[in-house]
């Protein structure tokens, strides 16, 4: 197994060996040294058996030992267990190997029993901070949910020009605190190292202009001159996360708007440094002619809560995040953010770093797959159950749908057992669900339909929409069923999408399950998988009831462990797919299929490449193979499978 | 001994529950960490132990430790992982995991380092 070899490398440690003959010997040590870990023969001159542990013990307490017994002494190794050694080895199949993991996971233990201690407080401490942020973060996207919907009706509506500059005010008002609520959960999410970057397509040149576009109103309402100056040698279509670029970017503009007086003027620059076949190294910047930063503060700037001077927080707002979070987002990038400014003069921001670049033949293919093909919305009479309980909310999702196209039928239940009840009396093709709800909330409401409600009823693909952002409660989302997971604010185009494919979805499923007429995997292809029981039988101690129960558990369980696998694969849940995969490896090793032969192991592969792409020829073995295993079981097993 | 059992193996859950069952421990075994939760944190739990696996689908076995220890700070918790899993190891003891097992699972070790967590008569 790779696994190991990696593990016998860790084991290649120095040590330092102080040998004694006598437990007078050793305990004549303990106040004059100290040992990271100690193997205790039971049989000394001076004294023997279990007594010798307990004398020992008595005088190095902090010592992890490792006790040596007699041949095959199974009994008296759980005996030393007992009473408090870490671990016995019996002389008989005692090998360096054995004694080296031994020792390294007797260190391991010492080292964890001094942590625990300390790590209680810490970890409360920690808790209350991550559930003091789930609450700020849903107490605030909940009113700012109204406040972007509303207003993004009422853009729709009539209105007079003077209205629509009240309305821009609003999206830009609005658009800034949720990014604040944005940042505040980033930084939690950095301190926990959770920030990823994504990798997919995106248009460079198109998104910066976008950024323009979208800051040109800004600089206006304060008097400014926003340029753009963007390299004509610039990619168009580039691999990267155009979110998190556009983070970073969005916050050096906030900052030079912010603190550049009128008159003035900001600059987004975009310069191509160096260009390879599929490489493009690209300087980017925002300078503008502001306050400046005195030169002695240039260092702490980008420490998180810091300001330039107390001063600009009463003046300009502002958490001091942005800049710590920028900072931190370019180094996921490979790049450093850095700054030069003169106090009175203003300041440059900027950062280089490397995209690839995506050859032109494959452009256009790659813009087609962004504009949903096949979309069902428009095309017939789709029924959308809206699970709300908050009126605005269901005012704006019900108009957003309704603007998309006027095919879609919109239903509103206000709890969760309103929504379960019109699930029962009517066939919906998709229920968008909150979860915070009076009654019964939107998890309970979805466990119901996922358990109690007949199929097709229960089969219903249900989107959780919330103000909770934190990838706890999306997680919680989908292990009760749900399909997918939306924010509030809700944001109308990536509700659009997600709407369109899960629509698809669920039609591509009922038309075309896994391709049988593949051919089904013969045991020369893959291996001989002669069902091997060796370890069933050891789990189950010679108990053939149980044996049978734990080979009834597989042939139960595989199955539902594939449906699941093939919906990670269809919705492209990486994160997911990996996780089963590695599940199912357990599982085929309990009927003896030695996992390097399987295509597990593909799988799992696969998954650790950088650009990991859903290899579907590998599933589709994959899902034979599991099938073939079920067989198996069933034909050695008719009985267990009545 | 009353152990709680996490794991989303439904073969590994059940040979563990008729195992300690069998050793006259007093087993509440689930493939769900959200049951396993909710057990921990009725009013009257009193588990003296808790085995998890450490790599599940939806939660990983590392934020239901966490969970566990706001749940139930002082119930002695082994792990069960995979021999190449050493930095979630160490993790898992940093976060106050007391003991770990390796996969494939020796059931006979597994129930002797559970004799060490025994409460202490007297």
């Amino acid at each position: 197994m790779g696994g190991s070899v990696q593990f016998q490398e860790q084991l290649n440690f120095t040590y330092q060996l102080r040998r004694v003959g006598s437990l007078g010997e050793a305990i004549a040590l303990s106040d004059k040294e100290t040992f990271d870990v100690a193997l205790l023969d039971l049989s000394l001159p001076d004294s023997r058996g279990m007594k010798t542990l307990q004398d020992f013990l008595s005088n190095f307490h902090d010592c992890p030992t490792i006790v040596l017994t007699g041949f095959e002494d199974e009994k008296t190794g759980f005996l030393a267990l007992q009473d408090g050694a870490v671990d016995y080895l019996t002389k008989g199949n005692m090998n360096t190997y054995i004694l080296a993991k031994s020792i390294v996971y007797a260190c391991i233990r010492k080292d964890n029993a001094a942590l625990q201690k300390a790590k209680i407080v810490a970890e409360k401490t920690a808790e209350m901070k991550q559930k003091f942020l789930a609450s700020m973060s849903h107490e605030l996207r909940t009113p700012l949910n109204v406040i972007t919907g509303t207003t993004r009706l009422l853009e729709q509506s009539e209105h007079t020009r003077l209205q629509q500059q009240y309305i821009e005010a609003l999206k830009i008002g609005s658009q800034k605190l949720l990014g604040l609520v944005n940042n505040i959960l980033d930084l939690s999410k950095i301190e926990s190292d959770k920030i990823k970057l994504e990798n997919h397509q995106f248009e460079l040149v198109k998104g910066l202009n976008e950024l323009l576009k979208l800051y040109s109103f800004h600089a206006r309402e304060k008097k400014l001159d926003l340029y753009g100056k963007l390299d004509q040698l610039l990619p168009t279509m580039v691999i990267g996360d155009s979110h998190r670029l556009n983070q970073v970017l969005i916050n050096l503009l906030d900052n030079a708007i912010k603190f550049t007086k009128p008159a003035g003027e900001v600059e987004l620059k975009a310069k191509m440094v160096e260009e390879t076949e599929d490489m493009a190294t690209i300087r980017f910047a925002v300078a503008d002619t502001g306050i400046g930063i005195k030169k002695e503060k240039l260092v702490q700037i980008f420490d998180s809560f810091v300001q330039a001077d107390e001063s600009t927080t009463r003046l300009h707002g502002g958490t001091g995040l942005g800049l710590s979070i920028s900072q931190y987002l370019v180094s996921l990038f490979g790049g450093k953010l850095e700054v030069k400014s003169t106090e009175g003069e203003g300041s440059e921001f900027s950062f280089t770093i490397q995209v690839k670049k995506v050859a032109s033949d494959n452009i256009i293919a790659k813009i087609e797959d962004d504009t949903v093909p096949d979309s069902r919305i428009g095309e017939e009479q789709i029924n959308i159950l809206l699970v709300e309980d908050h009126n605005f909310n269901q005012m704006v999702a019900t108009q957003l749908l309704k603007n998309w196209s006027p095919s879609l039928n919109i239903d509103i239940a206000n709890n969760g057992k309103e929504g379960v009840d019109k699930i029962s009396e009517k066939d919906y093709d998709l229920v968008l669900m909150d979860i915070a709800m009076p009654i019964m909330d939107g998890l309970d409401a979805t466990k119901h339909i996922r358990e109690k409600l007949p199929n097709p009823k229960n089969q219903v693909p249900i989107i959780a929409m919330t103000a909770h952002a934190l990838k706890s409660e999306r997680d919680k989302c989908f292990k009760i069923g749900m399909n997918d997971f939306i924010s509030k604010p809700i944001d109308p185009n990536l509700l659009y999408k997600k709407i369109n494919k899960i629509l698809n979805l669920s039609k591509i499923e009922m038309e075309q399950s896994i391709p049988k007429k593949a051919q089904p995997i013969s045991q020369n292809e893959e291996g001989s998988f002669d069902i091997d029981l060796t370890y069933l039988e050891h789990l189950s101690n010679g108990d053939q009831k149980l044996k049978n129960t734990l080979i009834e558990s597989i042939i139960d369980d595989l199955p539902k462990e594939m449906g699941k696998l093939k919906i990670c694969h269809a919705q492209t849940d990486i994160e997911g797919y990996y996780k089963i995969a590695h599940k199912l490896k357990t599982t085929f090793g309990y009927v003896g299929l030695k996992t390097d032969r399987t295509v597990v192991q593909a799988l799992e592969r696969e998954e650790k490449k950088e650009n990991f792409t859903f290899d579907s020829n590998l599933f589709t073995k994959f899902v034979l193979l599991a099938e073939a295993v079920v067989k198996q079981l069933i034909k050695i097993y008719p009985i267990v499978n009545k | 001994m009353k152990i709680l059992v996490v794991d989303d193996d439904p073969v590994m859950v059940r040979a563990l529950d008729s195992r300690l069952a069998g050793e006259g421990h007093v087993v509440f075994a689930t493939l769900d960490p959200n049951e396993a939760l909710e057990e921990l944190k009725k009013e009257d739990s009193n588990f003296d132990l808790i085995i998890s696996d450490i790599v599940m689908p939806y939660i990983s076995g590392i934020e239901l430790l966490s969970e566990i220890k706001i749940a139930s700070p002082l119930t002695p918790i082994i792990l069960i992982s995979a021999l190449d899993q050493k930095e979630l190891i160490l993790t898992a003891f940093e976060l106050g995991a007391q003991d770990f097992v390796v996969k494939p699972l020796n059931l006979d070790e597994l129930l002797l380092r559970i004799t060490r967590y025994a409460p202490k008569a007297g």
